[in-house]
């Protein structure tokens, strides 16, 4: 019996193969959606690490020489992107500031429709050298029609006066100048005064008596008065009042409405002083 | 045509003082370079040093020409004679000569103003006086730093 199996071996081979085709044949025909996955996912966790060798053997030196090839072009490309990442950085960076201008110019030029028509806009180009001093220098001058004691303001409130007049370029002191003096008037009690510079950020309110009613929180605004800064235009805010033991002497510190480290931009005015020239 | 370091210098220095509002910190660069200067050279050199640096701060600010002219030139003076009495190269001896400068420089022109009937009261006067000095002597140990670590050696003579 095994000896006639052996001898038929190859035929008995193939008609169990035959046999195995038409069983998968009956099976798919009596069962049509089945899927084998649990066979397939077994056949191909057996296959695929031999798949995967045999393809790694096969492509290895083509890819690793390839690669070879490819670094000196990957070396230029990333050369080339970083450049191109820097550019698209400046230009992301100069489009942020651009629009923080242009929101700025938008805030400045309604601001501008509000103000007289003869109103101008200046830019500061520069700050006053000295320690002793607060001034800056801004854009226009008199070719632009500014004169000399043109109030200089903003949308907070004053800022200064012209002071020096040049064909392109002006200075204003500040408020804050020692040398600085602007007719106040507190909004509230509407006691007059005269609002001093103290060469620091921070103004005085003096020649009030020392039993006027100014209470911190007053806002003080220009009264007019002096020639030189039209009525109503803030000057600052009471932060502190301090009288002296004997009750003759007050001191009345005041915090100018204007924040003059983060000026750009200014509005002048035209002068109103009837005195100048 | 060479244009000397030292007016390459000068003009940086005003660019910045003037256009970063750094004065409105109190920090007064041109008194940094005066005294940093005179501490390098000579006294009539140091003078000039400090008689051109004064007047251009006076030129360009908004007070009388005058004050700045005649402190700055008196501080490149000090700086200058200052020399033989300490060793400059170290961070905490500039530092101390730029805050002794600022202090006299100060006081003087406070003097000056004072005699021109120009100078603020004595109470603003002393808090303008105390920001300022405080201020460029911050400002002075970060220059004293960059200058003393980053000081060319070969031509130093204290170092030679």
């Amino acid at each position: 019996m095994l000896k006639f199996f052996l001898r038929n071996f190859p035929r008995f081979f193939l008609a169990l193969l035959l046999l195995v085709c038409v069983w998968v044949l009956v099976y798919r025909h009596s069962h049509p959606n089945s899927q084998h996955l649990s066979l397939k996912n077994l056949s191909m966790a057996v296959w695929m690490p031999v798949q995967k060798s045999v393809s790694w053997v096969i492509t290895f030196p083509e890819n690793t020489l390839n690669a070879v090839q490819e670094l000196g072009h990957l070396r230029q490309e990333v050369n080339r992107l970083q450049m191109e990442n820097q550019s698209l950085h400046l230009e992301l960076s100069n489009h942020k500031s651009l629009e923080v201008e242009l929101a700025r110019l938008r805030e400045v030029l309604q601001i501008k429709a509000k103000l007289p028509h003869s109103a101008k806009i200046a830019r500061i180009i520069a700050h006053d050298p000295s320690t002793w001093n607060k001034s800056f220098i801004i854009d226009i001058g008199s070719e632009d029609g500014l004169t000399v004691d043109s109030p200089v303001i903003t949308e907070q409130g004053v800022v200064g006066r012209i002071i020096d007049v040049a064909a392109k370029n002006s200075r204003v002191l500040l408020l804050t100048d020692t040398g600085s003096s602007v007719a106040g008037l507190d909004v509230r009690s509407r006691v007059s005064g005269v609002i001093l510079g103290t060469g620091q950020n921070r103004l005085s309110f003096g020649y009030v008596n020392a039993d006027e009613d100014i209470q911190p929180g007053d806002t003080i605004v220009s009264s007019g008065l002096g020639g030189v800064f039209p009525k109503g235009y803030p000057l600052g805010t009471v932060v502190k009042r301090t009288s002296s033991d004997n009750g003759l002497n007050t001191q009345i510190d005041v915090a100018p409405s204007v924040d003059f480290g983060v000026l750009d931009y200014v509005f002048v005015l035209p002068s109103i002083n009837i005195f100048a020239d | 045509m060479r244009i000397p370091k030292e007016l390459l210098w000068l003009l940086a220095i005003f660019f910045v003082q003037q256009t970063s509002g750094i004065t409105d910190w109190g920090i007064d660069l041109p008194l940094i370079f005066t005294a940093l200067a005179g501490l390098r050279t000579n006294a009539p050199k140091a003078a000039a040093w400090g008689f051109t640096v004064g007047t251009v701060q006076d030129l360009l600010s908004s007070g009388w020409i005058g004050p700045n002219i005649a402190a700055k030139t008196l501080m490149g003076i000090l700086s200058s004679l200052s020399q033989k009495h300490i060793y400059r190269e170290k961070i905490h001896t500039q530092t101390f000569l730029i805050f002794l400068m600022s202090l006299f420089q100060q006081f003087f022109i406070w003097l000056l103003l004072k005699w021109d009937g120009t100078a603020p009261p004595a109470s603003e006067a002393l808090g303008i006086l105390i920001h300022t000095v405080l201020m460029t002597t911050a400002a002075g140990v970060v220059v004293c730093f960059f200058v003393v670590k980053f000081r060319r050696r070969r031509f130093d003579p204290a170092t030679a």
